[in-house]
């Protein structure tokens, strides 16, 4: 592997205070595990709230979920990756399992209102739109790609995550993370492609 | 497989990383141009960058460790309600159903006790998870029963709420968590591209343009770069990429034109998409036999094209026609 691509998630590269923080925690120190909890608390819930969207009606209770999860995956932590990308990891998954449930109850109540995507009550600047419009786009693909690509999409876009990176925090390989990536990004194209008019709107609007 | 389905993912590691080399910066760039999936996606991650790199909220996380005090029997529950949440083997929570929601989450808040009791000896997780709470556990009743956690229950509050069971014999107040700035660990950097002077300065900041979906600076930024320095390397790409630019602007006269002077100027790294994009230019002006000739020089040119079948199912195309 190219010495360049050394991954910002990797053991190494975390504080050694949050290491050590996490190491003594999933030994089941209490009091790690609280330090360890509000020292990544805040990333895990800005990493749902930019999968699920800020106005998503599910976002706290993703944001718990993702807390429990993280807590109940510490004693498996073996200290060979950056906790806060392990935290980051549950949050994605977390999330992305809320927008594939809010799917799920959108197809049985066929009521599809969705809040982050429906259109904003005050103007904002064009770019902000486009924006907008954008991660919206990411969101519903998160929901309708298989699970494991829209995880992948979701590391490599929201959280910008290298492919190694992806691959060493999924525990997949790197022609796994690889394939699924291009599945996803087929996705995006066809979804792109559905609507003629988007493309233009998403790179011009601004 | 088409071209543009082979989506250089390494090399947008290395834009990420301020790492491409000049010739990996113009085969990115023009796959880019190409393929509106990397297009779309590049501009999301700038948006999401923005979004993550933000100031981190404050959030409080009492209110649901208060919900941890229960006894063995709620967590006993909580395991037979078979809740899941996300952990890395167990890679996301089954689907809740929204009636279940708020009763779900609360159990889940018990089964992180068990998760962590498990973890250590027989007690241990008990202990711990009671340390952290900051009192031991504390039997719930109808009476002193916390509500469930709901979709408010995580926010941004600066002490616990009210309701929240505190033990009798508690030595200390029930603990008032409030994470009040980024966590310790730092964000990955951003990428700042540092500002270069003369061509390259001018081909980057086309780049940028394009990227914002400024078309037209875009396009004023290349016509000014193979006029200030039109014997650059960059002012030879650029009449490639502005003739991409034009073609997808629906200028297939100026596109047509932007190929033959790239085409003109030398053979180079885009002779290949160069010639499929004259083909596709000449096709838009309706010149079919113009076309049919671009589309079978290309196959000359570059026999093991991946644009080949393309170029085979248009000529198969255009003499049926």
């Amino acid at each position: 592997m190219d010495d360049e691509r050394t991954t910002a998630l990797s053991a190494a590269s975390a504080p050694t205070s949050t290491m050590e923080l996490a190491r003594t925690a999933a030994t089941g120190d209490g009091a790690a595990t609280g330090k360890l909890l509000r020292a990544l608390a805040p990333r895990i819930a800005r990493v749902v709230r930019a999968v699920l969207g800020a106005g998503h009606a599910d976002v706290d209770d993703a944001i718990q979920q993702a807390l429990i999860g993280f807590v109940q995956a510490l004693p498996a932590f073996r200290g060979d990756c950056d906790p806060l990308g392990y935290a980051s990891i549950i949050a994605v998954r977390a999330a992305v399992a809320a927008r594939k449930r809010q799917r799920t109850d959108h197809a049985r109540r066929d009521d599809g209102a969705d809040a982050d995507t429906m259109p904003a009550h005050r103007p904002s600047p064009g770019d902000e739109v486009a924006a907008q419009k954008r991660k919206g786009i990411l969101r519903e693909l998160l929901s309708e790609l298989p699970v494991e690509q829209g995880e992948a999409l979701a590391m490599r876009v929201v959280l910008g995550w290298s492919l190694e990176e992806i691959a060493a925090q999924s525990g997949a390989p790197l022609n796994t993370v690889r394939s699924r990536l291009r599945l996803a990004k087929e996705g995006m194209k066809k979804r792109i492609q559905s609507e003629p008019d988007l493309i233009e709107a998403l790179e011009v609007e601004s | 497989m088409s071209v543009v389905g082979l989506h250089p993912e390494e090399l947008f590691d290395k834009e990420a990383r301020n790492a491409l080399s000049d010739s990996e910066r113009i085969r990115l760039e023009h796959h880019v141009v190409q393929c509106a999936a990397c297009r779309v996606e590049r501009q999301m991650r700038a948006d999401f960058a923005e979004e993550m790199a933000g100031e981190d909220e404050r959030i409080s996380v009492s209110a649901l460790l208060a919900f941890a005090k229960i006894e063995k029997q709620d967590r006993a529950l909580a395991l037979a309600a078979g809740d899941q949440v996300a952990t890395p083997d167990a890679p996301a929570p089954r689907v809740v159903p929204r009636r279940r929601m708020v009763k779900a989450t609360w159990l889940l808040a018990a089964a992180a006790v068990f998760a962590v009791s498990v973890a250590g000896a027989t007690g241990v997780g008990q202990r711990a998870w009671s340390s952290i709470v900051g009192a031991p556990a504390v039997a719930v009743t109808e009476a002193n029963a916390p509500p469930a956690i709901t979709k408010h229950a995580v926010k941004h509050v600066s002490r616990p709420p009210s309701h929240a069971p505190v033990a009798a014999d508690a030595p200390a107040p029930m603990l008032d968590v409030l994470v009040a700035s980024t966590p310790s660990t730092p964000e990955p950097a951003r990428v700042v591209r540092r500002p270069r002077e003369g061509a390259a300065a001018l081909f980057e900041s086309a780049s940028d343009a394009r990227r914002h979906g400024d078309y037209t600076h875009a396009l004023a930024l290349h016509r000014e770069l193979e006029s200030r320095f039109p014997k650059s390397r960059e002012a030879h790409v650029a009449r490639a990429t502005a003739g991409r630019l034009l073609l997808d602007l629906g200028d297939p006269a100026g596109a047509l034109a932007s190929f033959d002077e790239y085409l003109a100027s030398g053979s180079g790294e885009l002779g290949e998409e160069t010639m499929v994009g004259r083909a596709k230019a000449l096709e838009r002006l309706g010149r079919a036999d113009d076309a049919r000739r671009a589309w079978q020089a290309l196959l000359a040119a570059y026999p093991e094209s991946p644009y080949a079948a393309h170029a085979m199912r248009r000529l198969g195309s255009q003499s049926v026609h």
